[in-house]
């Protein structure tokens, strides 16, 4: 019952998940097809690693889903200790910024949903 | 009605549109995991776009369903293939484009095993790596 409850209190942010979701997986298609279309590419590609605060699967999974649907990142692999998430990103001028970015925007939304 | 049906046919030329998109990225980028980028994300962008112009087509209670149920699972199912591509190809030593900046995955992985350490390897498992190579 109080699950249900909760599950119901949750709809809200999720809604609200759903809408940043689609607006972010838009972005990121615009994006790639700038990219490609445009002859010149001003890539610095190259391997990241970021430190989880997610410990559920459910939670690693949304992550990585996110992290893959969002503009210039794709998830590579989880340590087998589950600590460390690596992401291949397109545009690296920054790596703690990206870092950052990707910790307080995409981690802190996963865990409203599910917490 | 031929408003919806325009609608649907802008939503059918857009999603055809990001495939073919998909499609060049994946001959016009330089390694496998820029690749994985377009290969991901604009085709599977692609096919959602494609699904709902299906759905401004038939507007029906059923295809609609279906439709949303395709999306969803396209949308759940397309970062794990590409995650296990990546890790696959980075597994088999795929080489980085030389444009690469930072790669922060190089020595985490145990070749025996398969282990990903999440910081840097002991002493040991680069001596692992140097025994695989020889």
């Amino acid at each position: 019952m109080r699950n249900l409850i909760k599950m119901i209190l949750k709809i809200p942010t999720f809604i609200v998940f759903l809408i940043f979701y689609i607006e972010e997986v838009v972005r990121a298609n615009l994006q790639v097809a700038y990219d490609i279309l445009t002859p010149k590419h001003f890539m610095k590609p190259g391997v990241i690693a970021i430190k989880m605060d997610v410990e559920s699967d459910i939670e690693i999974l949304s992550l990585n889903n996110l992290i893959t649907m969002t503009p210039g990142t794709l998830s590579l692999d989880v340590s087998t200790d589950r600590k460390v998430i690596y992401v291949h990103a397109m545009y690296i001028y920054d790596a703690d910024e990206l870092k950052k970015q990707i910790k307080s925007g995409l981690e802190k939304k996963i865990m409203g949903l599910y917490r | 009605m031929i408003i919806l049906e325009w609608i649907a046919s802008i939503f059918l030329v857009t999603g055809a549109f990001f495939m073919l998109v998909a499609a060049l990225g994946v001959i016009k980028l330089p390694d496998v995991f820029t690749r994985m980028h377009a290969a991901t994300k604009a085709s599977s962008f692609g096919t959602g776009l494609m699904l709902v112009g299906t759905i401004a087509y038939f507007r029906e209670p059923f295809i609609f369903l279906e439709s949303l149920l395709v999306i969803v699972f396209i949308f759940l199912t397309a970062p794990v293939a590409s995650h296990m591509i990546g890790r696959a190809a980075y597994l088999l030593k795929v080489p980085l484009w030389q444009g690469t900046v930072v790669d922060q995955l190089h020595g985490k992985y145990n070749l025996h095993t398969h282990e990903l350490l999440s910081d840097s390897p002991p002493a040991d498992s680069q001596n692992i790596a140097k025994d695989l190579k020889d």
